[in-house]
Formats: C-alpha cells, sequence, structure tokens
C-alpha cells in the first residue's frame, strides 16, 4: 500500500470531471424516467460508498439498508407528525442514523470478523420487524403521502420548485458530492491509514497506540450517518415508504454493487459500482424483473472469480495480465 | 525508584494460574532479560502490563502510577510498548507505511484537523514523513520504502517490528523474542541494537527470549519464570550456576 | 401440547439444516449460504413431481434429493473449492451470488402465487389432549432419525473418522492418505441432500415461496453460531432453543417475535462468541 502523497492533481480532475458530468447528466437525457434511474443511481452510489467505508476497517457490513429506513422513516415521521420542513428531516434523518450507528458501534464494534457480520445483518432485521409491526410506523404497509420538497427562493433564481425528478435529482447530488468527497478524503487521510492498520493486525495498532473502536465508530456512523441522509431523500422523493423495501436482500445488493466497483477507492468504487449496476438492473427491469435476481448472483460469481477487486482494479489487471504474456 | 514495578501479580485463566505472585523491579535504563521454558508465562507476564489482559491480583506501576485496568492504547501514551513474538507488522502495509503508522502518537491529530487538511495536520504528516524515511535509512530498507512489509526478509522484519515501538517515543520497550528466527549474524546486530537503544536512545528494555547465548550477553540481570513463578533472579553469571534454574532447563538448553 | 410439537416441528426443520450447515463449516471451513437455497430447490422439486406431475411423494422425495444432492456437489467443486484458501468476504460474495442466481431461476419457472402440496399423510393423533396430524409427527420422526443417523455415522464409522480428522486438521489429515477431495465432496452431498430431505417434508406442511432460502438459512446459520461452529451438539442444542424461543413467541406476540431470537443471537455473541458448545475459532 502506498503512501506517498497523490499528486493531488489527479484525483481533483478526476473529481471536477465526475462533478460536470454528473451535473449535465439530467440535461443530456431530460427523458424523467432516465432521470428517475439516475437517482436510483445515486441513491445506491452513496449505500455502496458507505459499505466499502466500512469495509476499510474490516467489517463486512450485511444490514447497511436498515440505516436508508432509519434515515426514511426519521424524516417520514417527522414531517408528516411534527411539520417538520423535509429540508431540515433529511438532516435529522442523517443525524438520527448516526446516532443509532453511534449507539451500536459502540457495543459492537469490539467483536471481529464474521460474528460482527451476523450481527449487522441481524440489527438490520430487528429494525426492519420493528418497523413492519408497530402502528406508529406504518406496520406493513408502510408510510404514505410524505411530504415532498417545498418550493425554496434561491436568490439569483427566484422560486425553485422540487416536483420533479429534475429538480429532485440535482438534490440528491448535493448528496452524492458531499457524501463522496467527505468519505474520499477520510479515506485518504491519515484516518484512512489507521483505518487500514486494524484488520491487518489490531493488537500491533492497539500496542502502537491507536485506539481500535475509535476508528472504527468513526467509519461506521460517518457511512450511516450518510446513509441515512439518503434515506430521508428517498423518503421525501418517492412519498412513501415502505418496510419491504429494507430487506436483507437488498443489503446484499449493496454489497455486490461495491464489490463490482472495487474497493480501491471507497468514493469512486462506491460511485461506479452504484451507478453501473442500477443502469443495468433499470435495463433488466424493463426487460423482464425475473432477471435481475438472476444477473446479480450471476455479476457477483463472475467478479469473485474474474475481477475480485471490482472494476476499478481493471487497469492493473490488464497491465498484469500484459506482463505475463 | 524502580522505572517498573510489577507487584505480586497473579493471572488466572480458565482454572489454571498462568502467572503466580511475580514481584520485579525494573530499573530505568536498565536491560532485563526474562527466561523460562516454554509456557512458563512470559508472553503471558507481557500480556498483563501492555493492558492485553487484566492481573486476577497484583499491581503493575509505571513510574509510580497503577496501570493496571488502563487499555493497551492508552498504556503506550504513558509510555511502555511491546513487541509481539514472531512479526510484529502490518502485512500488506509498504515499509514505509508501517512506520508511518507507528508515529501514530507523534503528535496526535484531531478529527477536524484531519478532515479538513488543515497547515498543522499537513506539517505533521510531512514530518512524520522524514522520520519514517530516516529510519527506513537506519535500517538499510530505503529501497525497500514501498514494498509491502510481509515481503522483505525476515530479519529485516524484525527490525522494522523494533522500529516501529521505537517510533512510539515510549521509555520502557517490551520486547518478545526480538531473535527469534534469525541468524547468528542477524541475531549479534540486533543485539547491538538493543544497546544502542540503552545508552543511545535512554530506553529501558526488558525482553523475553529462548536464545541464551542473546540473554547472557546483552541483559544486565535476568528473571527467570518457570510454571508461572519466579524462581531466580541476579546477573547473568549467577543465573548460569543456579541449580534450580539448570534443573528446569534441563534438556531444553539453546546456546 | 400442541404448541410444544408445533416447535418441535420447527426446531426439527432448523436443526436439519443447522446441522448440513455445520458441517460444512466444520470440514469444508466454508458458510455455504447457497444451503437455504439448496432447501428451498428440493422443497420446489418435490412440489414440481409430485404435484404437478403427479409423481408418488416419497420417489419425487427421492428424486429430489438426488438432484440437489448434485447441484451441492456443483457447488463444493466449481465454487467452494477453488475458493477454499481466499479472503472470507470473496467466498461469501460468490456463494449468495449462486443462492441469487438459483433463487432467480426458481422466481423464473414458478411465478405466481405461494404453493403447497397438502398434507400427504391423512389421519391424527391425540396425545396429551392436542390433536396432532400425522402429518407433523411423522416430520419429527423423520428428522429426529436422520439426526440420530448423522451423529451416529459420524462419531462411528471409519468415513466419520476420517471426516472428524479433516476437520481437526486438514494438512495432516491430507498426509495420513486421507482423500480430502473426495471427504469435502461426501460432507457436501450429504449435507444438500437432508437439506433437501428438509425441504421435501416442509411442502406438504407449509406453503413455500422461491425467496425463503434466504431466510431460512439465515436462521440455520445463527443456529450454527449460537450453537458453536462446527459442533454438531451445538447445533442440536441451539436449533431446539431458538426453534422453541421463535415458536412461542411468534405464537404469542406475532412476527415480531423473531426479534428476540435475533436479540438472543446478540447477546450471545457479546458475551461468549464460541458459542454454546463450540471452540474458539479464528476467523480471517
Amino acid at each position: 500500500m502506498n503512501f506517498t502523497k497523490r499528486k493531488p492533481i489527479d484525483s481533483r480532475l478526476i473529481f471536477l470531471g465526475l462533478i460536470i458530468v454528473l451535473v449535465l447528466l439530467p440535461v443530456l437525457f431530460p427523458n424523467p424516467a432516465r432521470v428517475g434511474m439516475f437517482i436510483g443511481c445515486g441513491v445506491a452510489s452513496v449505500l455502496a460508498m458507505g459499505w466499502l467505508l466500512i469495509l476499510r476497517i474490516g467489517c463486512l457490513s450485511l444490514g447497511q439498508v436498515a440505516f436508508l429506513g432509519i434515515g426514511g422513516y426519521t424524516s417520514a415521521i417527522l414531517s408528516q407528525k411534527l411539520g417538520v420542513s423535509p429540508w431540515f428531516g433529511m438532516l435529522f434523518g442523517g443525524i438520527c442514523a448516526g446516532l443509532i450507528a453511534l449507539g451500536i458501534g459502540l457495543i459492537f464494534l469490539r467483536i471481529r470478523g464474521l460474528y460482527l457480520a451476523i450481527i449487522t445483518f441481524a440489527f438490520a432485521e430487528i429494525v426492519r420487524l420493528v418497523v413492519s409491526t408497530l402502528e406508529f410506523f406504518g406496520g406493513h404497509g408502510g408510510i404514505l403521502e410524505i411530504p415532498k420538497f417545498p418550493a425554496l427562493s434561491i436568490p439569483g433564481l427566484g422560486i425553485v420548485k422540487f416536483d420533479s425528478p429534475f429538480s429532485c435529482y440535482y438534490i440528491l447530488m448535493a448528496i452524492v458530492l458531499i457524501s463522496g468527497i467527505f468519505m474520499w478524503r477520510m479515506d485518504h487521510s491519515a484516518l484512512g491509514r489507521t483505518f487500514r492498520s486494524l484488520p491487518q493486525n489490531e493488537d500491533l495498532a492497539e500496542s502502537l497506540g491507536i485506539h481500535p473502536l475509535r476508528y472504527k465508530v468513526i467509519s461506521f456512523v460517518t457511512a450511516c450517518f450518510f446513509a441515512g441522509m439518503v434515506g430521508a431523500f428517498t423518503a421525501h422523493y418517492y412519498g412513501c415508504l415502505y418496510p419491504g423495501s429494507y430487506s436483507p436482500m437488498h443489503s446484499v445488493i449493496v454489497q455486490i454493487q461495491a464489490t463490482v466497483g472495487g474497493a480501491a477507492s471507497v468514493a469512486f468504487g462506491g460511485l461506479l459500482g452504484g451507478f453501473l449496476m442500477v443502469m443495468v438492473e433499470t435495463f433488466l427491469l424493463n426487460v423482464d424483473s425475473r432477471w435481475v435476481l438472476i444477473f446479480y448472483g450471476t455479476v457477483i460469481i463472475l467478479i469473485t472469480f474474474v475481477l475480485p477487486e471490482g472494476l476499478l482494479s481493471l487497469p492493473q489487471e490488464i497491465k498484469k495480465f500484459r506482463q505475463k504474456a | 525508584m524502580a522505572i517498573l514495578e510489577i507487584k505480586e501479580v497473579t493471572h488466572n485463566f480458565k482454572g489454571l494460574t498462568a502467572l503466580s505472585q511475580i514481584d520485579i523491579e525494573v530499573q530505568e535504563g536498565e536491560i532485563l532479560g526474562i527466561i523460562g521454558p516454554n509456557g512458563a508465562g512470559k508472553t503471558t507476564l507481557f500480556n498483563n502490563i501492555s493492558g492485553f489482559i487484566k492481573p486476577t491480583k497484583g499491581e503493575i506501576l509505571f513510574r509510580g502510577e497503577n496501570i493496571v485496568g488502563l487499555r493497551p492504547d492508552v498504556i503506550v501514551r504513558k509510555g511502555v510498548v511491546r513487541s509481539f513474538q514472531g512479526t510484529s507488522l502490518f502485512p500488506a502495509v509498504s515499509c514505509l507505511g508501517n512506520i508511518i503508522i507507528a508515529h501514530h502518537l507523534y503528535k496526535e491529530f484531531g478529527f477536524w484537523e484531519t478532515m479538513l487538511n488543515t497547515k498543522s495536520y499537513l506539517t505533521r504528516e510531512q514530518e512524520v514523513r522524514e522520520k519514517s524515511l530516516a529510519i527506513l535509512e537506519t535500517l538499510n530498507l530505503t529501497d525497500k520504502k514501498d514494498v509491502a512489509a510481509h515481503d522483505i526478509p525476515y530479519g529485516y522484519q524484525k527490525m522494522l517490528g523494533i522500529a516501529m515501538a521505537l517510533a512510539t517515543d515510549a521509555r520502557v520497550l517490551l520486547l518478545d523474542e526480538p531473535v527469534a528466527g534469525m541468524t547468528p549474524q542477524e541475531a549479534l546486530a540486533m543485539t547491538e541494537e538493543i544497546r544502542r537503544i540503552r545508552s543511545g536512545l535512554k530506553k529501558t528494555i526488558v525482553l523475553v527470549e529462548h536464545n541464551m547465548k542473546t540473554v547472557m550477553g546483552v541483559c544486565d540481570r535476568i528473571v527467570v519464570i518457570h510454571h508461572g513463578e519466579k524462581i531466580a533472579e541476579g546477573p547473568p553469571e549467577f543465573i548460569k550456576k543456579d541449580p534450580q534454574v539448570i534443573e528446569a532447563y534441563l534438556g531444553t538448553d539453546e546456546t | 401440547m400442541q404448541l410444544f410439537l408445533n416447535c418441535l416441528v420447527l426446531s426439527a426443520n432448523y436443526i436439519l439444516l443447522a446441522l448440513g450447515l455445520t458441517l460444512i463449516f466444520g470440514i469444508l471451513r466454508a458458510l455455504n449460504f447457497a444451503h437455504g437455497v439448496l432447501y428451498i430447490t428440493g422443497a420446489y422439486v418435490v412440489y414440481a413431481l409430485a404435484k404437478l406431475m403427479g409423481m408418488n411423494y416419497f420417489l419425487a422425495t427421492f428424486i429430489a434429493m438426488i438432484i440437489v444432492g448434485g447441484l451441492g456437489l456443483l457447488i463444493e467443486a466449481s465454487i467452494l473449492y477453488p475458493l477454499a484458501d481466499r479472503v472470507k468476504v470473496a467466498a461469501l460474495g460468490a456463494i449468495l451470488g449462486v443462492s441469487m442466481v438459483i433463487e432467480g431461476v426458481l422466481a423464473f419457472i414458478f411465478e405466481g402465487e405461494d404453493v403447497t402440496i397438502g398434507s400427504f399423510f391423512t389421519g391424527t393423533v391425540s396425545i396429551a389432549g392436542a390433536t396432532l396430524s400425522m402429518e407433523r409427527i411423522m416430520v419429527v420422526v423423520l428428522c429426529g432419525l436422520i439426526m440420530v443417523g448423522v451423529y451416529g455415522w459420524i462419531q462411528k464409522t471409519k468415513q466419520g473418522m476420517a471426516i472428524r480428522a479433516l476437520a481437526e486438521n486438514p494438512r495432516v489429515a491430507n498426509l495420513q492418505g486421507i482423500n480430502t477431495r473426495l471427504i469435502r465432496f461426501l460432507v457436501m452431498a450429504m449435507a444438500s441432500v437432508v437439506a433437501a430431505f428438509a425441504g421435501a417434508i416442509v411442502t406438504p406442511l407449509f406453503y413455500i415461496n422461491p425467496f425463503m432460502g434466504g431466510h431460512v438459512v439465515f436462521k440455520a446459520l445463527l443456529i450454527v453460531a449460537v450453537g458453536g461452529m462446527g459442533s454438531i451438539e451445538g447445533s442440536i442444542l441451539a436449533g431446539l432453543l431458538i426453534g422453541f424461543v421463535e415458536c412461542i413467541g411468534v405464537t404469542y406476540l406475532g412476527p415480531i417475535a423473531e426479534v428476540i431470537s435475533f436479540l438472543m443471537v446478540i447477546t450471545i455473541f457479546l458475551f461468549r462468541p464460541r458459542g454454546l458448545l463450540g471452540v474458539e475459532y479464528e476467523f480471517h
């Protein structure tokens, strides 16, 4: 692993390019269904990025969507029952998810390996069962008629309405960019370095003055905060929430999307995986929804055997291949 | 006052007594050797001192302060660092990266300074990098700085491990089998290094070893542990002739 | 009493799966998430053959066991063995992938409503004032027989000993001339067959859908983890524990009772990570 200061120009140029592309996407493909798909891509990306960030500390999060749900439900209930504006709702959704992540993180992140993965799964299931049973959370039917984003008065643009996929897309992109930059920065800083040391030799890290739990919690809470925020966004964008959309299957799909993207870079891997997979998935849904499951299954099997480090490792692998030949 | 005092430390584990009433005083600046047959409890003692496990009874005082019950990373901050048996490294990280990580305690940085890439953070990172490169230079590993740690020769790995322990700037080093698996030349280089650390850097060293030649050669004093109990203590010439020690080691002498 | 027996049925079902998982884990050192899908495939094969094609139930079950056994072997040969040395994350992904593919295929073929075969064994029996269908009693009896059979086989026979040797120390077992590959196949086949059987006997009792596999295998995994990875006795014990807790909970509290089993599992991991009867095991 190379800790030499990466020439910032490279990454910053790529970032700039990405930002431009992301901003222009709905302009280039204004079809509302397309934009809707891009929104799905963005949501998946944030989740995938979070998943990869958690992977850095050596934890396999099998319950990522639980925090999506926590954010969503928090914001939905706050806006429906307390009249909180969805704009603040998103923030609270993230905060709530982050706090819960903090709570369970402090207790469970001491556990290592597979058991931790099982616990993330168990937690996600507990959340799902709770929200699908208790009436307060709307039970099986979920929550309907969640307020959408109210119009804002933006200086220079006048009154901007957020009632179409087009405008909501930009809200999401703001979240994607903020979370991407935040998680990228975290991963590339001394924090990321410390994260990586933990799965390799936690005892040694501890003996060098690193407090493992602190760093695991930082990674976990960050990932879950953004997942919560994005969850709140989806609640207001779609206007409804169903517990069924936070099932274990969805968590596995997050894992697959992130793995396909590539663990080399938290931000880029997550973005790549999220966007690509959702685009293919949407295409397949239009053809025949039954293919989606088979698709995801085949993809992960292929990736595991052919390109285990994900698509980001393609350039390296091609280089290695050429060197052998 | 001794820099490290182990007072009546007992450690029971699943019905077995790993350590029983261990009393050791480590004087500042000395090189103390701990020897004993396999399974005698030496690593358990290190684990207790460095905070990975807690003694069932007894106290461990570092500069007069009881460090029992403190977390390992807190104990390092106070000034006691340990290395592990085998190789004490982050295997997939580069050599340079390993040493950089080991400098974790150097001018500790806060969360937001890191995230916002502040001037002080950048300065600190630069300093750590320079210090680490300098350390690699003294270890003759400059050309391997970007090589993953588990890809360098074993002898170098052990040296790297020691360098990492030093990077914590702790006053007391607990070294667990520093010359295990080394060739005689490598072991000699290591003992030279240990002496240098003591006199040049003014550190106190406690080491656990099986290699008698090393132990007799480099330690000021030796403590012998057998079946979890201290059975002898004294300078090397003394220990060599102690009948109890000889009996405990019958057939397991490694020179 | 009725409750007790219902719980027993549930437990028995879980235990059969847990047994397979724990064996696979103990010997192949792999977490076969695909086990649930094997179970459901077994159920669907029986359904397809017995209900749709009118085949005899027992014959259908037998064929299902063979098909699923073959499927299991395929998985072992193509996925588990090649990935045996890889990091757990990688193998996990691939196995999940396999389950997804198979689930997807099942969904493709059998889309629509949940299905069931309907009771095969007719008649009821009265025990201690509770009425039970013969069906359920047969299930418990058969499960029990298989459990005893598997346990006895592992403990007593030569092959069983070879398996246990492999579980303890793969390298030494190899040196002793034990054919590792063959043993792995044997274990996988056995576990798959048992899974298919568990699926088959359950079809007459419950409605099945292609997605049950994940749920069921996760329960089995919890049981294996709680009972102790690789411990057969542990799986049986934990299976009874979790099965009963869940069954009683669901009867009185409804579906949310599953939370209790999850909480139980979490608690056990916190305080006794190796499981009730397990041995310490390091994960990569």
